[in-house]
């Protein structure tokens, strides 16, 4: 179950529980992403069958780019909306600025390359972590880090 | 128009260790360290400063109009020298049948209040129930039952992700309210469930969902919506005990709408309390 159909775009799953129907929690949640300009597609919900059993709801958001992404999810986190169960990244701690920590998520970057007889350093080689801030993700050289930066650990939760 | 019958009103906690007294009983605590100490809503920001000594004779008048007036129990939390907000007893926890579900605060000024809590609720026979260190809940100033189920406030001050825990801890159906106006940072601010299934609201604030949410539990003839005027003198924030409804003074609409109901009315001056964003309600917790 969908919003516009055929819809295509950056997505990610969140998930929602609590008696979202009588208190119109998962309409709020429909509505906001609409009125944001994002789209999404119900992908499991479960209802319970007493009055006091609360209700799940899997679904997947579907922006047209990261910033319409970013917005959805700022808006509907107070509605109680939380990453799917298999898109939550490990997160740790930079301990020392321009220091990686062991485990943390890299990509390695080439640091030099053989050109016209001579090996060039890479502007921008090296290691890059990937950064969690104030609601953005960005990759940043290891020599750019901070300590108190919240990087992401792993690949559980990442998306290509 | 419907009016209220004291022999149909049910307690809204439920069989509590206190319901053995046989009648109503309120937590209250004592405003010997009461002041304005610091600035963590609207009212403290705004507030001229507080008189103390005046602030502990409307304490005392309020205890009276409980006790003499609305013929309550009172139990007494013992107050705490550096922690002047644990007199808004309301949020030290919700309370249903032997269970205590402790407030986990937002503010890392009322934090400390968390421990002399929940070993006052454990003293006294109480199961206490904790809130995971990331889920904020303000106890019941943000929970209220009416009927079998429980209208909770978010956003402000409570995460919504508390409501959850709350149906889990106690069998009851929360319905989530959005807190839309910072001024209103409690639902107990803004909505007062009372006896025999009636209600007082301030439509004011809530959003499109949560009138909506209200008027498809509340019957009509059971709504009692307050204006923006009297909800600004908290108004909703009202202590029910069987048929007599306390609050602030100042609010003679709300107050002609009660008596028509057959309610009866007691209104208390609680004006340095209004300068710390409280009022009547805020400074009491039905314990049994």
């Amino acid at each position: 179950m969908s919003g516009a159909s055929g819809s295509v775009g950056l997505t990610t799953t969140v998930e929602l529980k609590g008696h979202l129907i009588d208190s119109l929690t998962l309409s709020k949640v429909i509505d906001t992403v609409q009125q944001l300009g994002g789209d999404y597609r119900l992908n499991d919900i479960r209802v319970g069958s007493l009055k006091k059993d609360i209700s799940s709801i899997n679904m997947t958001l579907i922006a047209p780019d990261h910033q319409v992404l970013a917005k959805l999810l700022e808006a509907i986190t107070p509605y109680g909306a939380v990453p799917g169960d298999q898109d939550q990244p490990e997160t740790l701690t930079c301990e020392q600025d321009g220091v990686l920590p062991p485990s943390a998520y890299t990509v390695k970057l080439p640091q030099r390359v053989h050109h016209l007889e001579s090996w060039l350093p890479v502007e921008n080689g090296g290691s890059w972590a990937l950064v969690l801030e104030s609601g953005q993700a960005r990759m940043r050289p290891v020599s750019g880090l901070r300590k108190g930066d919240v990087l992401v650990s792993g690949t559980h939760g990442l998306q290509w | 128009m419907s009016s209220v019958s004291a022999k149909t009103w049910v307690s809204p906690v439920g069989e509590t260790p206190f319901s053995k007294k046989g009648k109503p009983t309120i937590l209250m605590c004592p405003p010997t360290y009461f002041t304005v100490a610091y600035a963590i809503n609207p009212w403290m920001e705004e507030a001229p400063p507080c008189d103390e000594e005046l602030a502990k004779r409307q304490w005392d008048n309020l205890y009276k109009a409980i006790t003499e007036q609305a013929g309550a129990d009172v139990e007494l939390l013992e107050p705490v020298d550096g922690l002047p907000d644990l007199v808004f007893t309301a949020n030290a926890s919700f309370v249903h049948n032997n269970t205590a579900v402790i407030a986990h605060y937002k503010h890392p000024e009322r934090r400390p209040e968390e421990p002399v809590c929940a070993q006052w609720f454990e003293r006294q026979g109480f199961k206490v129930v904790r809130m995971p260190d990331h889920i904020f809940f303000e106890g019941a100033g943000d929970a209220l039952t009416w009927q079998d189920r429980v209208f909770a406030g978010y956003k402000t001050r409570t995460d919504i992700a508390s409501h959850s825990l709350l149906t889990a801890a106690t069998d009851l159906p929360v319905l989530s309210m959005e807190l839309i106006n910072p001024r209103y940072y409690h639902i107990d601010v803004c909505l007062c469930p009372l006896a025999d299934g009636h209600l007082i609201y301030s439509p004011d604030a809530f959003d499109e969902y949560g009138r909506a949410v209200v008027e498809a539990n509340v019957p009509a003839d059971k709504l009692i919506p307050v204006t923006p005027e009297e909800a600004a003198r908290f108004a909703c924030n009202a202590v029910n005990i069987n048929d007599t409804v306390i609050f602030n003074q100042g609010s003679s609409k709300l107050a002609e709408d009660l008596k028509a109901r057959g309610f009866k009315v007691v209104q208390v001056d609680l004006s340095e309390f209004l300068k710390a964003g409280g009022s009547s309600k805020c400074l009491t917790l039905r314990i049994g």
